[in-house]
């Protein structure tokens, strides 16, 4: 809480010419609009006072005669700042000199919103697949479907074909390719490894293929409506997005949530978290070979579905966040078997605990592989158990508490090591921390209402939203213009912020250990992709796997 | 001599040439299983290899143990190959198929009379293949959640299998993303035929939410040609079990 006052004050006493505007309309979020271009200043300055600030995302939103660029830090807080440009000429300076971590985020709105970022590294026109019309921004308000659609087919197998020469290899270094297809990854994304002999010396990655565009599709339907999308942005952790774009809208509206709705969506969060993490640690043995531990966890998993389903009525897509509150409620009776199945996960959670602790194996597999520094992960902008495997004790459950939490004790788990270890390690302690807090809020469930009536039209207003999603911090940001429907929804999800740090940490480490820090990553596409489409280095380079490789030459043989 | 074996292999047209995959494996607790799974635990990949099994005189019967399908009731087609003259086995004389001409062969080793190994083998290891076309991964959870101990998929011989060229069934979640689609277009081509396709949940069948938005190109059924559909949001695990027994019923015709 100080840290934020401290930000927003160190703001109004050093830049008091540059901000027009500062308004805090609720604790622990504020929104400061500046003159245009001197973002980079308060920036600076927000990461020169305060201790471990952070990009949280960048968003833009078209306005009409302008696009307006938010820059969301988090700094026990949020603190937005704005930066305007005109529309006609969207041009503006990068921060990626200052926070390297903001390279992606700038790329997603340059795609995007076509805005251009002057001393941005790598700033290419990338992001919607390779055949969509140069100059069409989906996100501009004027944007009209279809309208330079015509010709999509065959682009890409043109430039599959230029590019099958660029897989020549210099000297050693070979590239190795994974994916979109790869036993490995269960979304397809793709990878290229350079690799010289058996070490990683880059890594390149080119995503999209998940890309539907929810954050378009967010604007021409209700708020109500929209909750039913922003749950489908990622099946593992929905809940997390529900709640998050709940409470955004809950902000603008001035709606007061019912404790118990609090209580009931807190309980749906963790076991989201609870399952998410089993399940990772499942895939994790998984991809080190430990196929035992995979089917054991994955067994393990299934109690805490069975109570998801009890609740909810359906094991994955609750369905059961709405803003005001929560759609069903929950008996005593699923109270007592809820419990009983928490202490029954617990005791074996905690079991495996002790195997990715004392397993020989596992360590040798995943300790001192894929290191991420401290210094690094701040600089980097990661969030959620890949910053608390490096040391950063982040956890907006703690530094920025919704829903329940700021009534549940619990602790942050986290580790000093950095590495895939230390990684894997803060998911299995905080299932059983999610497990306590599961147990915590079942006993103490206030009565009362489930829900308040909420109009369809919400007021105009802005509202930034912050939830602690399995994989780390979720950001939505969400833009009312007065009507039913809303003007702008944002969504940065943490695997995004994850994925920026991934060709450091892959660097130097074996092929084989490739797949243990993918799995350490837990890197979740669906959210990812909604809205992003990225290939850090490479260009608009396209290559072919290995699969595509075999089949042309099968294509020439047989024909 | 006839050494009981397991069939955990799968059947593919590779090459425009018949391929039979058989890993073969002594079941253990024979008297020199060892020295016998030195010998025998060889990928049979071809003519080539079966002539060289045979040449050696290990007659092989095919499939014995099904501890692997766990399935008791297995019309099991036991058979024989043993050695003739050391001349190479032709897979329509073990298929009674031949799928270069399409023509028709006595089928003289495996054919059981109305079953017969090809077909046995498609409908009791169905391998799978996969592929997320812009799925928000509830589906997939589900899918990797039918090989785990509840639901136990393996029980009817199904495998999760990496390759598009080892495949038999496609299994599709998600809507197509325009990304998508060329990949999704390029591995059904790699997949030989006969070849299935499964549509896993709301998005594959319909679009579901996502109808309409910019990245995406349609149902899965505009694009490649669909066997079943598994509607559900996701559905659970049950309904896609349900699934595809259902496309193993349609297999065995």
């Amino acid at each position: 809480m100080e840290k934020f006052e401290n930000a927003v004050e160190v703001l109004k006493n050093n830049l008091a010419d540059a901000i027009v505007e500062c308004r805090v309309p609720k604790p622990r979020k504020a929104y400061i609009l500046l003159k245009p271009e001197r973002h980079r200043e308060a920036i600076s300055l927000l990461l020169k006072h305060v201790e471990d600030a952070e990009l949280s995302t960048i968003s833009g939103t078209d306005l009409g005669n302008e696009i307006e660029l938010n820059y969301h830090m988090a700094c026990g807080g949020t603190v937005t700042l704005k930066n305007r440009v005109s529309r006609e000429k969207p041009v503006t300076r990068t921060i990626t000199d200052i926070l390297p971590g903001a390279n992606l985020y700038e790329r997603e709105v340059f795609d995007l919103l076509g805005v251009t970022f002057e001393g941005h590294p790598n700033l290419e026109r990338l992001m919607l697949p390779e055949n969509w019309p140069k100059g069409d921004y989906p996100l501009r308000r004027d944007w009209k479907p279809n309208a330079n659609q015509e010709g999509e087919s065959n682009s890409e197998e043109a430039s599959q074909t230029e590019s099958a020469a660029e897989l020549d290899d210099a000297g050693s270094v070979i590239s190795v390719v994974m994916g979109p297809q790869h036993p490995l990854l269960h979304e397809p994304e793709r990878f290229t490894f350079k690799v010289d002999g058996e070490t990683v010396v880059d890594a390149e990655m080119r995503l999209g293929y998940v890309h539907r565009g929810i954050e378009k599709a967010a604007e021409r339907m209700m708020y109500f409506q929209d909750v039913f999308l922003v749950e489908r942005i990622c099946g593992i952790c929905n809940a997390a997005h529900t709640t998050c774009f709940c409470q955004a809208v809950e902000d603008i509206g001035n709606i007061e949530t019912p404790p118990r709705a609090l209580y009931l969506r807190t309980i749906i969060h963790e076991l989201n978290r609870v399952h998410s993490h089993l399940l990772l640690l499942g895939v994790a043995g998984h991809l080190l070979g430990f196929e035992a531990l995979f089917q054991h966890v994955w067994r393990d998993r299934e109690p805490i579905m069975d109570i998801v389903e009890r609740i909810t009525g359906n094991r994955l897509m609750s369905g059961f966040n709405a803003i005001g509150g929560v759609r069903r409620d929950i008996t005593p009776n699923t109270v007592e078997k809820a419990l009983k199945s928490v202490e029954e996960v617990r005791k074996r959670a905690k079991f495996y605990k002790v195997v990715f602790e004392e397993d020989a194996t596992l360590r040798l597999r995943t300790e001192g592989v894929g290191v991420l520094s401290k210094s690094d992960a701040l600089k980097l902008c990661v969030e959620g158990p890949v910053a608390r495997g490096s040391g950063i004790d982040v956890d907006v459950r703690k530094e920025d508490p919704y829903a329940a939490y700021g009534e549940i004790p619990f602790n942050v788990i986290c580790y000093k090591d950095g590495d895939t270890w230390a990684r894997l390690m803060v998911r299995a302690e905080e299932v059983v921390e999610s497990l306590d807090i599961i147990d915590y809020a079942l006993g103490n469930l206030p009565a009362g209402r489930l829900r308040v009536r909420v109009q369809r039209k919400q007021p105009e207003g802005e509202a930034v939203s912050r939830v602690e999603a399995p994989r780390g911090e979720l950001i939505h940001y969400v833009k009312s213009d007065g009507t039913a429907y809303p003007y702008r929804v944002k969504v940065r999800s943490p695997t995004l912020a994850n994925l920026v740090a991934f060709p450091e940490i892959i660097r130097g480490a074996y092929i084989a250990d490739i797949p243990a820090v993918i799995g350490s990553f837990d890197p979740c596409f669906s959210c990812t992709d909604r809205m992003v489409f990225l290939d850090t280095q490479n260009g608009r380079r396209w290559r072919w796997s290995l699969d595509e490789v075999n089949n042309s030459k099968n294509r020439n043989v047989v024909s | 001599m006839h050494i009981d074996c397991r069939v955990t292999g799968c059947l593919s047209d590779h090459h425009d040439r018949f391929i039979i995959n058989l890993p073969v494996q002594p079941i253990s607790g024979t008297k020199n299983s060892c020295q016998r799974r030195k010998k025998l635990n060889v990928c049979m990949r071809g003519e080539g290899v079966f002539q060289k099994a045979a040449s050696k005189r290990y007659p092989i019967q095919v499939p014995h143990i099904l501890r692997y399908n766990r399935l008791s009731c297995i019309d099991t087609g036991v058979c024989s190959l043993s050695p003739r003259n050391d001349q190479p086995l032709h897979f329509a004389d073990l298929f009674g198929y031949n799928f270069s001409s399409g023509s028709t062969a006595s089928g003289r080793l495996l054919n059981t009379p109305d079953l017969g190994l090809l077909k046995w083998a498609r409908t009791k290891s169905p391998w799978l293949l996969h592929f997320n076309t812009g799925a928000c991964n509830g589906c997939d959870i589900e899918v990797v959640a039918l090989l785990t101990p509840r639901y136990d998929v393996e029980r009817f011989g199904i495998k999760l299998e990496p390759s598009p060229r080892h495949a038999d069934i496609l299994v599709v979640t998600g809507p197509v993303t325009k990304q998508c689609k060329p990949r999704l277009e390029t591995i059904y081509q790699q997949m030989p035929s006969p070849k299935f396709v499964v549509a896993v949940g709301a998005c594959a069948c319909s679009g579901g939410i996502f109808q309409g938005c910019y990245n995406i190109s349609g149902r899965l059924d505009e694009i490649i040609p669909v066997d079943v559909y598994i509607p559900g949001c996701p559905p659970k695990p049950e309904a896609i079990v349900q699934g595809v027994a259902k496309l193993l019923a349609k297999l065995k015709g």
